[in-house]
Protein backbone atom coordinates (compact mmCIF):
# COMPACT_ATOMS: atom_id res chain seq x y z
CA UNK A 1 0.00 0.00 0.00
CA UNK A 2 1.30 3.46 -1.18
CA UNK A 3 1.79 6.43 1.26
CA UNK A 4 -0.88 8.28 -0.49
CA UNK A 5 -3.43 5.02 -0.29
CA UNK A 6 -2.49 5.07 3.22
CA UNK A 7 -3.89 8.64 4.01
CA UNK A 8 -7.37 9.77 4.72
CA UNK A 9 -7.09 12.59 2.47
CA UNK A 10 -6.53 13.84 -1.05
CA UNK A 11 -3.71 14.48 -2.35
CA UNK A 12 -3.88 18.34 -2.54
CA UNK A 13 -3.92 18.37 1.65
CA UNK A 14 -0.53 15.99 2.02
CA UNK A 15 1.88 17.71 4.07
CA UNK A 16 4.76 18.96 1.90
CA UNK A 17 7.41 18.36 4.47
CA UNK A 18 8.67 14.59 3.39
CA UNK A 19 10.12 14.66 7.44
CA UNK A 20 5.76 15.58 8.23
CA UNK A 21 3.88 13.42 5.74
CA UNK A 22 6.24 10.76 6.62
CA UNK A 23 4.84 10.84 10.64
CA UNK A 24 1.45 11.38 9.23
CA UNK A 25 1.84 8.69 7.30
CA UNK A 26 3.64 6.42 10.08
CA UNK A 27 0.58 7.87 12.48
CA UNK A 28 -1.99 6.53 9.94
CA UNK A 29 -0.61 2.74 9.17
CA UNK A 30 -0.57 2.03 12.58
CA UNK A 31 -4.54 2.16 13.05
CA UNK A 32 -6.34 -0.88 13.87
CA UNK A 33 -7.69 -2.85 11.22
CA UNK A 34 -11.38 -2.11 10.78
CA UNK A 35 -13.60 -4.73 12.74
CA UNK A 36 -15.87 -6.23 10.61
CA UNK A 37 -18.59 -7.32 13.29
CA UNK A 38 -18.30 -3.77 14.76
CA UNK A 39 -19.06 -1.92 11.99
CA UNK A 40 -21.96 -4.60 11.19
CA UNK A 41 -23.35 -3.63 14.68
CA UNK A 42 -23.19 0.53 13.98
CA UNK A 43 -24.93 0.06 10.58
CA UNK A 44 -27.74 -2.09 11.91
CA UNK A 45 -28.58 0.13 14.97
CA UNK A 46 -28.39 2.94 12.65
CA UNK A 47 -30.87 1.14 9.62
CA UNK A 48 -33.37 0.14 13.11
CA UNK A 49 -33.56 4.12 13.97
CA UNK A 50 -34.12 5.41 10.57
CA UNK A 51 -36.67 2.83 9.97
CA UNK A 52 -38.54 3.45 13.73
CA UNK A 53 -38.39 6.78 12.56
CA UNK A 54 -40.29 6.34 9.87
CA UNK A 55 -42.42 3.81 10.56
CA UNK A 56 -46.07 4.58 10.65
CA UNK A 57 -47.05 3.73 14.84
CA UNK A 58 -50.20 1.18 14.95
CA UNK A 59 -53.49 2.41 16.79
CA UNK A 60 -52.85 0.89 20.13
CA UNK A 61 -49.59 2.23 20.35
CA UNK A 62 -51.25 5.52 19.79
CA UNK A 63 -54.20 4.99 21.90
CA UNK A 64 -51.23 4.11 24.72
CA UNK A 65 -49.46 7.26 24.23
CA UNK A 66 -52.98 9.43 24.39
CA UNK A 67 -53.78 7.74 27.67
CA UNK A 68 -50.29 8.63 29.35
CA UNK A 69 -51.03 12.23 28.19
CA UNK A 70 -54.32 11.98 29.88
CA UNK A 71 -53.33 10.46 32.86
CA UNK A 72 -50.11 13.22 32.86
CA UNK A 73 -52.99 16.01 32.74
CA UNK A 74 -55.34 14.99 35.29
CA UNK A 75 -53.21 14.09 37.80
CA UNK A 76 -51.51 17.79 37.48
CA UNK A 77 -54.99 18.92 37.85
CA UNK A 78 -55.95 17.15 40.57
CA UNK A 79 -52.48 18.24 42.18
CA UNK A 80 -53.02 22.12 41.24
CA UNK A 81 -56.67 21.67 42.63
CA UNK A 82 -55.60 19.93 46.19
CA UNK A 83 -52.61 22.34 46.32
CA UNK A 84 -55.16 25.53 45.96
CA UNK A 85 -57.83 23.59 48.62
CA UNK A 86 -55.69 23.18 51.44
CA UNK A 87 -54.13 26.34 50.61
CA UNK A 88 -57.68 27.77 51.25
CA UNK A 89 -58.46 25.42 54.32
CA UNK A 90 -55.51 26.60 56.14
CA UNK A 91 -56.17 29.92 55.52
CA UNK A 92 -59.92 29.03 57.29
CA UNK A 93 -58.47 27.49 60.23
CA UNK A 94 -56.53 30.37 60.91
CA UNK A 95 -58.91 32.42 61.34
CA UNK A 96 -60.73 29.70 63.22
CA UNK A 97 -58.02 29.63 65.69
CA UNK A 98 -58.02 33.39 66.28
CA UNK A 99 -61.60 34.57 66.49
CA UNK A 100 -62.32 38.37 66.97
CA UNK A 101 -63.95 38.69 70.61
CA UNK A 102 -64.63 41.71 72.41
CA UNK A 103 -66.70 42.58 75.32
CA UNK A 104 -67.84 46.05 76.03
CA UNK A 105 -69.59 47.56 79.19
CA UNK A 106 -73.01 49.17 77.48
CA UNK A 107 -75.99 50.65 79.78
CA UNK A 108 -77.74 47.64 81.40
CA UNK A 109 -74.92 44.94 81.37
CA UNK A 110 -71.73 44.00 78.75
CA UNK A 111 -72.33 43.41 74.97
CA UNK A 112 -70.38 40.14 73.91
CA UNK A 113 -69.17 40.41 70.22
CA UNK A 114 -67.70 37.62 68.05
CA UNK A 115 -66.81 37.64 64.49
CA UNK A 116 -66.26 34.17 62.87
CA UNK A 117 -65.70 33.18 59.19
CA UNK A 118 -68.80 32.82 57.11
CA UNK A 119 -71.15 30.11 57.45
CA UNK A 120 -68.81 28.54 59.63
CA UNK A 121 -71.28 28.43 62.80
CA UNK A 122 -74.99 27.57 62.09
CA UNK A 123 -75.85 29.21 65.69
CA UNK A 124 -73.49 30.60 68.61
CA UNK A 125 -73.89 31.01 72.61
CA UNK A 126 -72.52 32.38 75.30
CA UNK A 127 -71.91 30.55 78.26
CA UNK A 128 -70.56 31.27 81.92
CA UNK A 129 -71.47 31.63 85.39
CA UNK A 130 -74.18 33.99 84.83
CA UNK A 131 -76.54 31.38 82.68
CA UNK A 132 -75.36 28.31 84.82
CA UNK A 133 -73.44 27.03 81.76
CA UNK A 134 -76.04 26.53 79.49
CA UNK A 135 -75.72 26.22 75.78
CA UNK A 136 -79.15 27.06 75.40
CA UNK A 137 -79.51 30.24 77.43
CA UNK A 138 -77.88 32.80 76.03
CA UNK A 139 -77.74 32.39 72.39
CA UNK A 140 -76.38 34.72 69.84
CA UNK A 141 -78.42 36.86 67.17
CA UNK A 142 -76.44 37.13 63.81
CA UNK A 143 -76.08 40.46 61.75
CA UNK A 144 -77.13 39.70 58.70
CA UNK A 145 -75.11 42.72 56.90
CA UNK A 146 -71.55 42.10 59.21
CA UNK A 147 -72.35 38.43 60.03
CA UNK A 148 -70.91 39.25 63.66
CA UNK A 149 -72.52 37.20 65.98
CA UNK A 150 -74.03 39.61 69.41
CA UNK A 151 -75.44 39.21 72.60
CA UNK A 152 -76.34 41.58 75.54
CA UNK A 153 -75.80 40.03 78.89
CA UNK A 154 -77.40 42.14 82.26
CA UNK A 155 -74.45 41.22 84.85
CA UNK A 156 -73.59 42.23 88.22
CA UNK A 157 -70.44 43.82 88.98
CA UNK A 158 -67.76 40.72 90.21
CA UNK A 159 -65.89 38.66 88.24
CA UNK A 160 -67.78 36.09 86.16
CA UNK A 161 -65.91 33.33 83.93
CA UNK A 162 -67.53 32.35 80.07
CA UNK A 163 -67.01 31.26 77.11
CA UNK A 164 -68.42 31.42 73.68
CA UNK A 165 -70.18 27.56 72.29
CA UNK A 166 -70.46 26.93 68.61
CA UNK A 167 -72.88 24.98 67.36
CA UNK A 168 -73.56 23.37 71.12
CA UNK A 169 -70.21 21.56 70.54
CA UNK A 170 -67.35 23.44 69.84
CA UNK A 171 -65.62 26.04 72.65
CA UNK A 172 -63.92 29.45 71.75
CA UNK A 173 -61.95 31.47 74.10
CA UNK A 174 -61.08 34.98 73.39
CA UNK A 175 -57.21 34.68 73.35
CA UNK A 176 -56.66 38.41 74.13
CA UNK A 177 -59.01 38.63 76.94
CA UNK A 178 -58.06 37.62 80.68
CA UNK A 179 -57.77 33.60 81.11
CA UNK A 180 -58.70 31.15 84.20
CA UNK A 181 -55.87 28.36 85.00
CA UNK A 182 -57.08 25.43 82.92
CA UNK A 183 -57.56 23.12 86.10
CA UNK A 184 -59.18 20.20 83.80
CA UNK A 185 -62.33 21.35 82.31
CA UNK A 186 -60.71 23.61 79.32
CA UNK A 187 -59.79 27.27 78.86
CA UNK A 188 -62.43 29.80 79.92
CA UNK A 189 -62.35 33.57 80.41
CA UNK A 190 -62.59 35.68 83.15
CA UNK A 191 -64.65 39.29 82.91
CA UNK A 192 -64.38 41.86 85.37
CA UNK A 193 -67.53 43.96 85.71
CA UNK A 194 -66.75 47.08 87.77
CA UNK A 195 -69.11 48.61 89.52
CA UNK A 196 -71.75 51.18 88.20
CA UNK A 197 -71.35 49.61 85.14
CA UNK A 198 -75.02 47.98 85.20
CA UNK B 1 -80.72 2.55 96.32
CA UNK B 2 -80.24 5.29 99.09
CA UNK B 3 -77.32 3.34 100.68
CA UNK B 4 -75.57 2.90 97.81
CA UNK B 5 -75.80 6.53 96.94
CA UNK B 6 -74.74 7.60 100.16
CA UNK B 7 -71.33 5.08 100.15
CA UNK B 8 -70.91 6.73 96.51
CA UNK B 9 -70.80 9.91 98.30
CA UNK B 10 -68.72 9.15 101.21
CA UNK B 11 -66.41 7.47 98.53
CA UNK B 12 -66.31 10.40 96.12
CA UNK B 13 -66.47 12.83 98.69
CA UNK B 14 -64.53 11.95 101.87
CA UNK B 15 -65.30 11.71 105.45
CA UNK B 16 -66.87 15.13 105.08
CA UNK B 17 -70.25 13.75 103.67
CA UNK B 18 -70.78 11.79 106.81
CA UNK B 19 -71.81 14.30 109.75
CA UNK B 20 -69.93 13.52 112.84
CA UNK B 21 -69.88 16.58 115.42
CA UNK B 22 -71.65 19.39 114.51
CA UNK B 23 -71.14 21.99 117.52
CA UNK B 24 -67.21 21.63 116.15
CA UNK B 25 -68.15 23.63 113.48
CA UNK B 26 -68.59 26.77 115.37
CA UNK B 27 -65.89 26.82 117.99
CA UNK B 28 -63.43 26.30 114.91
CA UNK B 29 -62.17 29.64 114.34
CA UNK B 30 -58.39 29.15 113.85
CA UNK B 31 -57.32 30.62 110.40
CA UNK B 32 -55.53 27.00 109.22
CA UNK B 33 -57.42 24.91 110.84
CA UNK B 34 -60.53 25.11 108.30
CA UNK B 35 -58.72 22.75 105.02
CA UNK B 36 -58.43 20.05 107.96
CA UNK B 37 -61.99 21.19 109.80
CA UNK B 38 -63.36 20.16 106.50
CA UNK B 39 -62.12 17.03 106.00
CA UNK B 40 -63.23 15.99 109.73
CA UNK B 41 -66.03 17.88 110.80
CA UNK B 42 -69.42 18.06 110.04
CA UNK B 43 -71.51 19.06 106.89
CA UNK B 44 -74.87 20.54 108.41
CA UNK B 45 -77.65 19.94 106.34
CA UNK B 46 -77.93 23.44 105.07
CA UNK B 47 -80.13 24.08 101.96
CA UNK B 48 -78.88 25.90 99.13
CA UNK B 49 -80.34 28.96 98.17
CA UNK B 50 -83.96 28.72 97.21
CA UNK B 51 -84.46 28.38 93.04
CA UNK B 52 -80.75 28.23 92.29
CA UNK B 53 -79.86 24.55 93.52
CA UNK B 54 -80.28 21.60 90.52
CA UNK B 55 -80.03 18.36 90.98
CA UNK B 56 -81.10 17.63 87.40
CA UNK B 57 -78.53 18.91 85.98
CA UNK B 58 -76.30 16.44 87.09
CA UNK B 59 -76.93 12.43 87.50
CA UNK B 60 -78.29 11.22 90.63
CA UNK B 61 -74.89 9.55 92.16
CA UNK B 62 -72.61 12.92 90.87
CA UNK B 63 -75.54 15.26 92.37
CA UNK B 64 -75.20 13.60 95.82
CA UNK B 65 -71.73 14.20 95.25
CA UNK B 66 -71.79 18.14 94.54
CA UNK B 67 -74.52 18.40 97.26
CA UNK B 68 -71.85 17.15 99.69
CA UNK B 69 -69.28 19.48 98.73
CA UNK B 70 -71.90 22.48 98.30
CA UNK B 71 -73.41 21.48 101.97
CA UNK B 72 -69.61 21.85 103.34
CA UNK B 73 -68.46 25.44 101.62
CA UNK B 74 -71.65 26.64 103.55
CA UNK B 75 -71.02 25.20 106.28
CA UNK B 76 -67.53 27.53 106.21
CA UNK B 77 -69.27 30.27 104.62
CA UNK B 78 -67.50 29.88 101.27
CA UNK B 79 -69.87 31.51 98.83
CA UNK B 80 -72.08 28.89 97.70
CA UNK B 81 -72.99 30.12 93.89
CA UNK B 82 -69.20 29.81 92.86
CA UNK B 83 -68.52 26.39 93.47
CA UNK B 84 -71.69 25.46 91.84
CA UNK B 85 -71.51 27.33 88.94
CA UNK B 86 -68.06 25.53 88.99
CA UNK B 87 -69.25 22.18 89.26
CA UNK B 88 -71.90 22.70 86.22
CA UNK B 89 -68.98 24.14 84.11
CA UNK B 90 -68.17 20.46 85.01
CA UNK B 91 -71.04 19.25 83.27
CA UNK B 92 -70.45 21.69 80.21
CA UNK B 93 -67.77 20.20 79.56
CA UNK B 94 -69.91 16.66 79.68
CA UNK B 95 -66.90 15.65 82.17
CA UNK B 96 -67.09 12.34 84.40
CA UNK B 97 -69.29 13.00 88.02
CA UNK B 98 -65.90 11.78 89.58
CA UNK B 99 -64.03 14.30 88.06
CA UNK B 100 -66.92 17.08 88.26
CA UNK B 101 -67.08 15.99 92.08
CA UNK B 102 -63.20 15.69 92.72
CA UNK B 103 -62.84 19.32 91.24
CA UNK B 104 -65.42 21.41 92.77
CA UNK B 105 -63.54 20.08 96.20
CA UNK B 106 -60.22 20.80 94.88
CA UNK B 107 -61.69 24.73 93.91
CA UNK B 108 -63.18 24.46 97.57
CA UNK B 109 -60.05 24.22 98.77
CA UNK B 110 -58.21 26.71 96.68
CA UNK B 111 -60.94 29.76 98.11
CA UNK B 112 -60.35 27.97 101.80
CA UNK B 113 -56.63 28.66 100.94
CA UNK B 114 -57.71 31.97 99.47
CA UNK B 115 -59.43 33.54 101.66
CA UNK B 116 -57.21 32.69 104.37
CA UNK B 117 -54.53 34.87 102.40
CA UNK B 118 -57.14 37.30 101.78
CA UNK B 119 -59.09 37.66 105.06
CA UNK B 120 -62.44 36.96 105.53
CA UNK B 121 -63.92 40.23 103.89
CA UNK B 122 -62.96 39.17 100.81
CA UNK B 123 -65.83 39.55 98.08
CA UNK B 124 -67.20 36.20 96.71
CA UNK B 125 -65.19 37.68 93.31
CA UNK B 126 -62.25 37.87 95.40
CA UNK B 127 -61.97 34.47 96.84
CA UNK B 128 -63.02 33.14 93.37
CA UNK B 129 -60.26 34.97 91.77
CA UNK B 130 -57.74 34.25 94.26
CA UNK B 131 -58.80 30.52 94.14
CA UNK B 132 -57.44 30.26 90.49
CA UNK B 133 -54.35 32.24 91.29
CA UNK B 134 -53.27 30.07 93.51
CA UNK B 135 -54.27 26.62 91.34
CA UNK B 136 -52.24 28.84 88.56
CA UNK B 137 -49.05 28.76 90.74
CA UNK B 138 -48.92 31.99 92.66
CA UNK B 139 -49.07 30.83 96.87
CA UNK B 140 -50.55 32.66 99.73
CA UNK B 141 -47.90 35.36 100.23
CA UNK B 142 -48.57 36.65 96.76
CA UNK B 143 -52.13 37.29 97.59
CA UNK B 144 -51.13 38.62 100.99
CA UNK B 145 -48.87 40.92 98.90
CA UNK B 146 -51.67 42.09 96.26
CA UNK B 147 -53.88 42.20 99.24
CA UNK B 148 -51.90 44.72 101.42
CA UNK B 149 -51.20 47.23 98.26
CA UNK B 150 -54.86 46.99 97.52
CA UNK B 151 -56.65 46.57 101.31
CA UNK B 152 -60.18 47.81 100.34
CA UNK B 153 -62.62 44.98 99.86
CA UNK B 154 -63.11 44.20 96.06
CA UNK B 155 -60.26 45.95 95.13
CA UNK B 156 -57.74 43.45 94.37
CA UNK B 157 -60.07 41.45 92.09
CA UNK B 158 -58.48 43.02 88.75
CA UNK B 159 -55.09 42.12 90.06
CA UNK B 160 -55.88 38.72 91.15
CA UNK B 161 -57.69 38.06 87.23
CA UNK B 162 -54.51 39.71 85.80
CA UNK B 163 -51.90 37.56 87.72
CA UNK B 164 -53.58 34.01 87.03
CA UNK B 165 -53.72 35.58 83.24
CA UNK B 166 -50.29 35.83 83.03
CA UNK B 167 -49.43 32.15 84.53
CA UNK B 168 -51.71 30.79 81.87
CA UNK B 169 -49.30 33.07 79.46
CA UNK B 170 -46.02 31.27 80.87
CA UNK B 171 -45.20 34.24 83.14
CA UNK B 172 -43.64 32.44 86.21
CA UNK B 173 -44.90 32.61 89.66
CA UNK B 174 -42.42 35.43 90.73
CA UNK B 175 -42.69 37.71 87.87
CA UNK B 176 -46.19 38.03 88.10
CA UNK B 177 -46.83 39.06 92.03
CA UNK B 178 -44.10 41.45 91.50
CA UNK B 179 -45.30 42.47 88.44
CA UNK B 180 -48.75 42.75 89.92
CA UNK B 181 -48.31 43.97 93.08
CA UNK B 182 -45.95 46.87 91.70
CA UNK B 183 -48.94 48.09 89.23
CA UNK B 184 -51.32 47.37 91.92
CA UNK B 185 -49.39 49.62 93.92
CA UNK B 186 -48.95 52.13 91.38
CA UNK B 187 -51.97 53.66 91.38
CA UNK B 188 -55.43 52.81 92.65
CA UNK B 189 -56.88 52.19 89.20
CA UNK B 190 -56.94 49.01 87.39
CA UNK B 191 -56.18 50.59 83.84
CA UNK B 192 -52.23 49.79 84.12
CA UNK B 193 -53.02 46.31 84.99
CA UNK B 194 -55.39 46.39 82.41
CA UNK B 195 -52.99 47.66 80.00
CA UNK B 196 -50.33 44.91 80.80
CA UNK B 197 -52.72 41.93 80.61
CA UNK B 198 -53.59 43.09 76.81
CA UNK B 199 -49.93 43.47 76.11
CA UNK B 200 -48.72 40.09 77.75
CA UNK B 201 -52.07 38.69 75.70
CA UNK B 202 -51.05 40.18 72.25
CA UNK B 203 -47.31 39.21 72.97
CA UNK B 204 -47.78 35.38 74.45
CA UNK B 205 -49.32 35.21 71.06
CA UNK B 206 -45.51 34.89 70.05
CA UNK B 207 -44.39 33.02 72.97
CA UNK B 208 -43.65 33.00 76.30
CA UNK B 209 -40.57 34.77 76.10
CA UNK B 210 -41.82 37.88 74.31
CA UNK B 211 -44.46 37.81 77.14
CA UNK B 212 -42.08 37.85 79.71
CA UNK B 213 -40.09 40.63 78.01
CA UNK B 214 -43.10 42.66 77.32
CA UNK B 215 -43.82 42.29 80.79
CA UNK B 216 -40.61 43.52 81.87
CA UNK B 217 -40.34 45.88 80.30
CA UNK B 218 -43.89 47.40 80.67
CA UNK B 219 -43.60 47.74 84.52
CA UNK B 220 -40.17 49.20 84.13
CA UNK B 221 -41.97 51.95 81.55
CA UNK B 222 -44.67 52.54 84.29
CA UNK B 223 -43.38 51.82 87.95
CA UNK B 224 -40.14 53.58 87.02
CA UNK B 225 -41.96 56.66 85.26
CA UNK B 226 -44.15 57.09 87.98
CA UNK B 227 -41.48 56.67 90.74
CA UNK B 228 -39.53 59.02 88.47
CA UNK B 229 -42.19 61.43 88.33
CA UNK B 230 -42.79 61.29 92.21
CA UNK B 231 -42.70 64.45 94.59
CA UNK B 232 -38.83 63.74 95.52
CA UNK B 233 -37.76 63.08 99.25
CA UNK B 234 -37.79 66.33 101.28
CA UNK B 235 -33.70 67.12 102.48
CA UNK B 236 -33.74 67.47 106.02
CA UNK B 237 -30.47 68.26 106.24
CA UNK B 238 -30.42 72.32 106.17
CA UNK B 239 -28.05 73.63 103.51
CA UNK B 240 -24.97 75.21 105.11
CA UNK B 241 -23.10 78.20 103.85
CA UNK B 242 -21.30 77.96 100.42
CA UNK B 243 -17.99 78.69 101.95
CA UNK B 244 -18.63 75.95 104.82
CA UNK B 245 -16.65 73.81 104.09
Amino acid sequence: MTDDEILPFDGGEVPDDPAVKARVVQSYANTPDVDVRAVSRCVRYVLERVTAEHRVPNVASRNSRRWIFGAVAIAAALLISVTLRNRIMSTDVDVVRTPVATTTAIAGGIRFDLLLPKDLAANVSVIGDFNGWDGKATPMVKDAKSGEWSANIALLPGRHIYAYLIDGKEWIVDPLKPQIPDAGYGPANALVVEEGTK
Amino acid sequence: MICASLALAVLLNGPSAIPLRADAVASDTTPNSHVSAWYFQVAPPVEPQPGKWDPTRFDSATAVGVKAVLDSAIMHGLPYLALYNYALQGTAWRKSGTEIISKTRSYMVAMLDARAALGDNSTESELGAGADALRAGLDGKALQGIRAVRPTPGTALTALVVASDFLSRGISASQAREAVTALARTSKSDDGLNAAQSLVARNAERGPGMARDALDRYVKTTVGGAQKNAPGKPVTRPPGPPDAS
